[in-house]
C-alpha cells in the first residue's frame, strides 16, 4: 500500500522531504480550478418575485416568474397576452403605486445556485456546453475549468450586479477549492451588459485579484445609442431578431414603460465619452432636406438628451414650437396606468400634482451617470482588469447616430407608430412639421456600434488579442469563429496564471 | 330574442344542437357590468380612479394588512371619522393605505405620493374614499358598490375570472386614453411571425367587426400550436377608446382555454360579450 501525498501542480519541483526510503509513495498532483464564469447580456437572467420559486401567479394574476427567455412563458405573458406598456410595467417593476425597488425581483435560481445555468437565458447554454466539453489538452495536467453562469437583476444599477457578482465569485472560488484543493482566481467571460457588470466587480467592487482576466464579448462600452432608438421606437425590424429582443416590445411606449423605469435599462445609453464610428462626440442630429439643423449633446447627453423630457406634440398656438421631442423619455409613457393628462377636474389635476414617475425618472438617471462616469472618466480611459480580451461585433447594421428627418406632416398624428418614432412640431408660419427617426446604417452587431464595442482595445494586446468579427449581437456566442476565440482567449489566460504561477521556477 | 340570437348567445360555434346555456350572474367593473357564467370566478381584481387604487376588500383584513406593513409604516394619520389609514415606506416609495368600513366591506384605498405632497394624497384619496357608495352600480364600481365620481382622465380595471373546473380564463381591462389604441390585438400576422419564429402555427378562426355595449371593436380569434405544449385558442375583443373620455376607455376582453375547453370558452365568450353594458356615471 502506497502512503499518498498530495503536491499542488505549480509545486511539483520543489523536493519533497522527510519520505521513507522503506515504503512506496504515490504522489497526487493537485491541480488548480480556475473557473470559467459567465455573466450574460441584459434580459439574459430569469427574474422572479422574491420569497417565491417562480411557480404560480401572485395575487394580481401575474406570475411569479416575472422575466424567462422560456419560448413558452414569453409567448404567453408577452406575446400572446399582447403585453402592452402597463402590464410589462407591472411585471418587472410592480404595481402603479410603486416605482424601482432593487428588490422587487431576484434571480431564478437554485439555492444554492449550483452551476447557475438555471437563472439564465437557455440560448446561452450551448456556448457553456461547448466550453465545458471541450479538451484543454496539457492545461489539463495543471488546471480544472468548471464552467458556471451567474445571472443578475439586471434591472438594477448595474454596481449592485457588481457587487453580487463579486460576492458569488467569492462563493464559486470557495466551492471549486473544496472540491480541488486549489482555487484563487476565476475567468470571467461576458455578453453586452455583462461587460459592465465584470467590469464593475472587478474594478468598483474590489474583486480583481480574484480574477485572472476577463474576456468580453460585444459589450457597449461607452454605450449604445441603439438603447435610445429603442427608447423611442421599439425594439426594430431592421435587424432578425430573436423571439427575446421581439418580445421586449415593438414600440415605444412598450419599452419605455420598462426600461425607462429602471437603472439597469438606462445605463446602456451612450456616456459622455461616447463617440460615433465618425468619432464625433454628437450622435443625435434633426435634418432638413441633408442640412444638420441640431446636433446633440453638444456636451453632455445627460444634460442635453435624457433630462430632456420628450414633448412629442407642440403646444396649441404656439408657432415655432418649442417642444423637446427628442428627448429620451417621454414622461407620459413612464407609468401608463397613472398618466395624468393635462386638462379634466380637480380631482385629475390632483392626480397630476402626485405623479411622481419623472423625479424618479431623473433619480435613475443619476445612478446611470455615477455608473458612467466612474467605468468611463471623461478625459480618462475605461477602467478595465489588467488582464482583458475583447470581441466587437461587426457586419451588421447598428444605430451609431441617431438621425431624425423633417418632413411636412399632413396627415399623420400617432408619434409611435411600430418601429417607428415622429416628433411633431410646428414653424413660426403655423406649419405642421414631423421629424422622422431613420433606420441605422452604421456597422456594428446590430445593437453596438462597433466605435463603442472596441472602446476597451488596446494596442499589442497578447494573442488572441482584441478581435473585431462578423457577428450578431445576441448570438454572438453561438458563432464558431466567436466560440473559437473564447477558447483561445481562455486558452491564453490560463497559460498567463500558469506563468505567473512558475515565475522564477 | 330570436332563435338564432339565441344561437350565438348560447352555443357561439359551437353550434346549437345539444349546447346548453349558461347561467350567468352580474358583476359590476368600473364603468361597465358583465355577466360571468356561474361556472367562473374572480380571481383577481384592481381598480383605479384618479391614480387611487380603490378595493373593497374582506372584513378583519386590515389587522393582517397592519401585521403585514410592520416596521414599513411611516405615520398614522387622521383622515375622517372612521377611515383608518398608514403611510409606509416600500423601498423609496412613500404610500398610503387607507380603508373605510361601509356596509359589509372594507373599502380601501392605496396612492403613492412625493415626499412633501402627502396632504394631496390624503385629499384625493379622502374624496375617492368618501364618494364610495354601498349596493349602486351607477358610477365607477368596485364590487359591492361603486365611486360616484368622475369620470377620470385616469381610471383603469383589471379583473381575471377563471373557470371552477376548466382551464377557461377571461381577462377583463380597461383604461383611459388620450388617443384611441389601435395597436393592442390588432396584428395577428405578427402573431403569426412569433409562433412560427417559435416553431408552431396559428391558425385564425375568427376576425370581424363586433360591437359590445354600443361601442364598435374588432373580435379576433387564434389557436396556437407550439411544439411541446398543449394547443391554445385565445379570443380577443378590443375597442380602441375615445381619447380623454373615462366612459368610453380602451377595452380588452382576452378569452383563454386549451384546445380540449375550446367549447366551455366558446360558450362563456359568447353568453359573456352580448351581456356587457355601460353603468350609468351617476
Amino acid at each position: 500500500m502506497a502512503k499518498k501525498h498530495t503536491v499542488d501542480w505549480n509545486k511539483v519541483d520543489e523536493f519533497l522531504a522527510g519520505l521513507e526510503t522503506t515504503e512506496k509513495h504515490e504522489i497526487e498532483v493537485r491541480r488548480e480550478a480556475i473557473p470559467l464564469v459567465f455573466v450574460p447580456g441584459i434580459m439574459g437572467t430569469h427574474l422572479r418575485r422574491p420569497g417565491t420559486n417562480g411557480e404560480g401567479e401572485d395575487a394580481d394574476g401575474l406570475p411569479n416568474l416575472r422575466w424567462s427567455t422560456d419560448t413558452g412563458w414569453m409567448l404567453s405573458n408577452l406575446i400572446f397576452a399582447r403585453s402592452n406598456g402597463a402590464r410589462r410595467r407591472r411585471l418587472l417593476v410592480g404595481t402603479p403605486e410603486q416605482t424601482f425597488n432593487p428588490k422587487y425581483l431576484e434571480v431564478d435560481e437554485d439555492s444554492p445556485p449550483g452551476d447557475g445555468f438555471r437563472g439564465i437565458m437557455a440560448d446561452y447554454h450551448k456556448f457553456l456546453e461547448v466550453l465545458r466539453d471541450h479538451d484543454w489538452g496539457l492545461l489539463n495536467k495543471y488546471f480544472v475549468l468548471p464552467v458556471y453562469a451567474v445571472g443578475y437583476n439586471w434591472s438594477d444599477d448595474v454596481k449592485n450586479a457588481g457587487t453580487y457578482l463579486a460576492k458569488r465569485i467569492d462563493a464559486i472560488i470557495e466551492e471549486s477549492r473544496k472540491v480541488t484543493g486549489l482555487c484563487e482566481k476565476v475567468i470571467l467571460i461576458s455578453h453586452s451588459m455583462g461587460g459592465l457588470v465584470t467590469r464593475t466587480a472587478s474594478e468598483i467592487s474590489g474583486a480583481q485579484g480574484k480574477i485572472a482576466g476577463i474576456i468580453h464579448g460585444v459589450q457597449p462600452v461607452t454605450g449604445a445609442p441603439g438603447a435610445y432608438w429603442r427608447m423611442k421606437a421599439g425594439f426594430e425590424g431592421f435587424n432578425s431578431l430573436g423571439l427575446v429582443q421581439r418580445a421586449l416590445g415593438n414600440d415605444g411606449p412598450k419599452v419605455t414603460a420598462v426600461l425607462g423605469n429602471i437603472p439597469g435599462g438606462l445605463q446602456l445609453m451612450p456616456n459622455k465619452v461616447y463617440q460615433t464610428t465618425d468619432q464625433k462626440k454628437a450622435w443625435l442630429t434633426v435634418t432638413t432636406e441633408g442640412k444638420v439643423g441640431l446636433s446633440l449633446p453638444r456636451d453632455n447627453p445627460y444634460k442635453d438628451i435624457y433630462e430632456v423630457k420628450a414633448i412629442v406634440h407642440p403646444k396649441k398656438g404656439e408657432n415655432p414650437s418649442q417642444n423637446t421631442y427628442w428627448g429620451l423619455v417621454d414622461p407620459d409613457l413612464l407609468n401608463p396606468e397613472k398618466a395624468a393628462p393635462e386638462g379634466g377636474d380637480a380631482h385629475d389635476a390632483m392626480n397630476a400634482e402626485l405623479d411622481k414617475s419623472w423625479p424618479r425618472y431623473l433619480q435613475n438617471l443619476k445612478l446611470a451617470e455615477a455608473l458612467h462616469d466612474e467605468l468611463c472618466p471623461e478625459g480618462g480611459v475605461p477602467k478595465q482588469h489588467p488582464h482583458t480580451l475583447t470581441m466587437t461585433g461587426i457586419g451588421h447594421k447598428s444605430v451609431s447616430v441617431i438621425e431624425m428627418q423633417v418632413e411636412s406632416n399632413w396627415v399623420r398624428s400617432d408619434p409611435y407608430p411600430n418601429q417607428g418614432f415622429r416628433g411633431f412640431f410646428t414653424d413660426a408660419a403655423g406649419k405642421d412639421w414631423q421629424a422622422v427617426l431613420q433606420d441605422p446604417a452604421e456597422i456594428g452587431d446590430g445593437t453596438v456600434p462597433w466605435s463603442s464595442g472596441a472602446a476597451l482595445e488596446v494596442p499589442k494586446r497578447p494573442p488572441p488579442g482584441d478581435v473585431r468579427l462578423k457577428a450578431e449581437h445576441q448570438p454572438a456566442y453561438e458563432d464558431k469563429a466567436v466560440q473559437a476565440w473564447a477558447i483561445e482567449a481562455v486558452t491564453a489566460m490560463v497559460k498567463q496564471r500558469y506563468h505567473e504561477q512558475r515565475k522564477g521556477q | 330574442m330570436k332563435w338564432a340570437g339565441w344561437c350565438i348567445l348560447v352555443a357561439g360555434l359551437a353550434g346549437c344542437a345539444g349546447a346548453k346555456k349558461v347561467e350567468l350572474k352580474k358583476e359590476a367593473v368600473g364603468r361597465f357590468r358583465v355577466g360571468v357564467p356561474e361556472a367562473m370566478t374572480a380571481t383577481s381584481r384592481s381598480q383605479m380612479i384618479y391614480g387611487v387604487r380603490v378595493e373593497a376588500r374582506r372584513l378583519g383584513a386590515w389587522a393582517e394588512r397592519m401585521a403585514d406593513l410592520g416596521e414599513k409604516v411611516v405615520s398614522r394619520p387622521t383622515m375622517a371619522s372612521g377611515v383608518e389609514a398608514v403611510w409606509y415606506r416600500e423601498a423609496s416609495d412613500l404610500i398610503l393605505e387607507a380603508r373605510q368600513l361601509r356596509g359589509e366591506a372594507a373599502v380601501t384605498v392605496v396612492r403613492d405620493a412625493p415626499e412633501g405632497k402627502e396632504e394631496v394624497a390624503e385629499r384625493l384619496s379622502g374624496d375617492v374614499l368618501e364618494a364610495y357608495i354601498e349596493g349602486t352600480a351607477a358610477g365607477f364600481c368596485i364590487g359591492p358598490g361603486a365611486i360616484r365620481m368622475g369620470p377620470s382622465l385616469s381610471e383603469s380595471v383589471e379583473i381575471v375570472w377563471k373557470g371552477n373546473a376548466s382551464s377557461v380564463r377571461v381577462d377583463f381591462s380597461t383604461q383611459t386614453v388620450t388617443s384611441p389604441d389601435t395597436k393592442t390585438f390588432m396584428d395577428v400576422e405578427e402573431e403569426r411571425g412569433f409562433a412560427q419564429l417559435a416553431g408552431g402555427s396559428l391558425t385564425l378562426l375568427r376576425e370581424r367587426d363586433r360591437t359590445v355595449a354600443g361601442l364598435a371593436g374588432r373580435e379576433i380569434w387564434i389557436s396556437i400550436a407550439l411544439p411541446g405544449k398543449e394547443p391554445q385558442v385565445r379570443f380577443t375583443w378590443h375597442f380602441a377608446g375615445v381619447g380623454r373620455d373615462g366612459t368610453k376607455p380602451k377595452i380588452d376582453i382576452v378569452g383563454k382555454s386549451g384546445s380540449g375547453d375550446q367549447a366551455t370558452l366558446e360558450a362563456a365568450w359568447e353568453a359573456m360579450l352580448p351581456s356587457i353594458e355601460t353603468v350609468p356615471v351617476k
